[in-house]
């Protein structure tokens, strides 16, 4: 490991009974991000997750805008998740309208997200984290002596790119994706091209999960009450109520009757917490602890094969977990073409304004991701709630940091502080996400 | 099936970020003999482009400071870019490293030209500001002399 860079951006100062790390930037997250801990006599005395990145404002961006905006509006939230907004938006919308899509549209839906959740999951496994475990700085690095399989990641990611590309319309920011289904739908032999390029992928999926599960994992056990989306028939991307390893099972419209955000000080991102409980964790390891039973089967294999955890609850082995979701996502990507025969249908349903409010949750790649408009009889946005997975994590983050020290603190500073910002990793924050929001309360004197 | 891609990186509603997609727009009259694509930076996209060509065109535009022209063409074989904030595209990954990582993948073209042009405006926009149209338009002029381009377009 490289140091020279981590001494410029991190001030570890020691004394005789205290100590106190700071990293000013985090390296390998999106968005702008310092993580500041500070110990005495043995202790864990505080611990700041502090997001600089600069808000963005959508919600109040979206205010005034028609209905028929917020898919396009939200999905620039993010160039790596923005199916997950679209995704979110219209499922709010049609709960807002009464509108029901027909199963197949609801299949092409989730084909969408497997495309996402693959680049998003490799990109951030190969070009983010693996680092971390391998003792490179990064994934430039890393490249040096891992080159097969970086390049066979790279077309992992490609596959997933062009699931997007075919259905959204392009990579990022797709333009395919409307409330009632999508503007147009492909023909089947574009489908039939991709499905061959998919088995590959899978092939190269199903190698990621054998690679990053050999690789050696720091300890920490974390008692989370994990949250996700459950569905009794399919591992949940889109569709189901959120529920929670501690018994919560609700519909997506009570969220905010148990879920709320406040402003921390040193942080531009709101936190959330369960009301009444506290933090809670979200995200790939959340679901798959709620919903691993129904993962394909030739996935349980392989989970079985690699004598994997039906629970998983050390933060670090996350990266196996999005493994396993890179390698399901391709099974049902491929399931759901080999029953495409849908290009003839229609590509959406009738849709009316109408004034209502409407609620929308779907598993985004870093985990769930709220949505909440209220529209007027024009179909005009009067009010927008977003609620990113990285903003609900920002409490955890901190409490796998503060245990994570204290069962450290033999641990000497430099390797202490790579070890922090790699428990940081292990939640692939998106922090430019979290920052969407910041209430401003002006006090004229 | 041409060997030769010209690449145009960049975000068409951030001002002057916009600068490689006008150049694209510029060149579509050649585009039956040349491969032309507009792209946002994605990085595996960028290092298959890189693998799967002969010659391959970036234009992009950069921050501007006192040391860069209005532009410049870096030849990527025999110079380096270092960009000094890295945190400019989704997830922090810049065209260099892309360009860094094909280079330990073995995955460079033969050919491997980046035009840089200077921008000032990157704010949201969808308009070029007038000194980085200008540019623009003298990449483009830079673009169809060279000479693989040139040769290109006299056989088709």
């Amino acid at each position: 490991m490289s140091n020279n860079d981590n001494v410029k951006k991190l001030n570890v100062k020691s004394g005789m009974k205290s100590r106190t790390i700071q990293v000013d930037h985090l390296a390998r997250v999106e968005g702008a991000g310092s993580v500041y801990i500070k110990t005495k006599d043995n202790k864990v005395e505080d611990v700041k997750l502090k997001i600089f990145e600069h808000p963005r404002f959508f919600e109040a961006l979206l205010k005034g805008r028609e209905m028929w905006e917020a898919p396009d509006i939200t999905a620039r939230i993010c160039g790596i998740c923005p199916v997950a907004y679209q995704m979110s938006s219209v499922h709010a919308m049609e709960n807002a309208l009464g509108v029901s899509i027909p199963d197949y549209l609801h299949q092409l839906r989730r084909l969408l997200y497997c495309g996402e959740w693959i680049e998003s999951h490799t990109l951030h496994l190969y070009l983010l984290h693996a680092p971390d475990f391998l003792g490179f700085q990064d994934a430039i690095e890393m490249s040096k002596d891992h080159k097969e399989i970086l390049q066979k990641g790279l077309q992992l990611k490609k596959a997933g790119n062009e699931i997007i590309h075919l259905l959204g319309g392009r990579e990022i920011h797709p333009i395919n994706v409307k409330i009632g289904g999508f503007y147009k739908l492909p023909a089947k032999a574009q489908f039939l091209e991709l499905a061959e390029k998919l088995k590959t992928a899978r092939d190269y999926a199903y190698e990621t999960v054998k690679w990053v599960s050999a690789f050696d994992f720091p300890s920490l056990e974390r008692p989370y009450e994990c949250v996700a989306l459950s569905h009794p028939d399919e591992y949940a991307m889109s569709v189901g109520r959120i529920a929670s390893t501690s018994g919560l099972n609700i519909e997506i419209k009570d969220y905010d009757t148990h879920f709320e955000e406040h402003q921390v000080p040193y942080s531009t991102a709101l936190q959330s917490i369960i009301k009444g409980r506290g933090s809670y964790l979200a995200g790939p390891m959340a679901r798959y602890n709620i919903n691993h039973k129904h993962l394909s089967k030739p996935v349980q294999e392989t989970i079985k094969e690699i004598g994997f955890e039906p629970i998983c609850r050390n933060p670090f082995r996350s990266i196996i977990v999005r493994a396993i979701e890179i390698l399901y996502a391709c099974d049902e990507a491929l399931r759901i073409i080999a029953a495409y025969d849908w290009e003839k249908r229609p590509a959406s349903v009738n849709v009316e304004k109408k004034k209502a409010t409407g609620y929308g949750a779907t598993e985004a790649p870093r985990g769930l991701l709220y949505h909440r408009y209220t529209l007027n009889e024009k179909g005009v946005i009067e009010h927008a709630k977003i609620v990113p997975p990285t903003s609900q994590n920002q409490k955890s983050i901190e409490e796998d940091l503060h245990d994570f020290v204290s069962q450290n603190m033999s641990m000497p500073d430099q390797e202490l502080v790579w070890k922090c910002e790699q428990a940081i990793r292990n939640y692939d924050p998106c922090i430019s996400c979290s920052a969407h929001f910041l209430k401003i309360v002006r006090i004229d004197d | 099936m041409t060997d030769i891609i010209i690449v145009g990186i960049g975000n068409r509603y951030r001002g002057d970020d916009g600068a490689g997609w006008a150049v694209i727009d510029k060149l579509i009259v050649i585009s039956k003999a040349i491969k032309l694509v507009r792209q946002q930076g994605d990085i595996a996209e960028l290092i298959d482009i890189f693998a799967n060509y002969k010659s391959v065109y970036l234009v992009d535009a950069c921050l501007s400071n006192a040391h860069i022209e209005s532009w410049k063409r870096i030849d990527l074989n025999k110079q380096t870019v270092i960009e000094e904030n890295l945190q400019t595209s989704t997830h922090g990954f810049s065209v260099s490293q892309a360009i860094s990582l094909a280079k330990n993948l073995n995955r460079l073209p033969d050919n491997f030209i980046l035009y840089m042009i200077s921008g000032d405006n990157y704010n949201i926009s969808d308009q070029l500001s007038p000194p980085v149209a200008g540019s623009v338009a003298q990449v483009v002029k830079a673009l169809l002399n060279e000479e693989d381009i040139k040769a290109c377009m006299n056989k088709a």
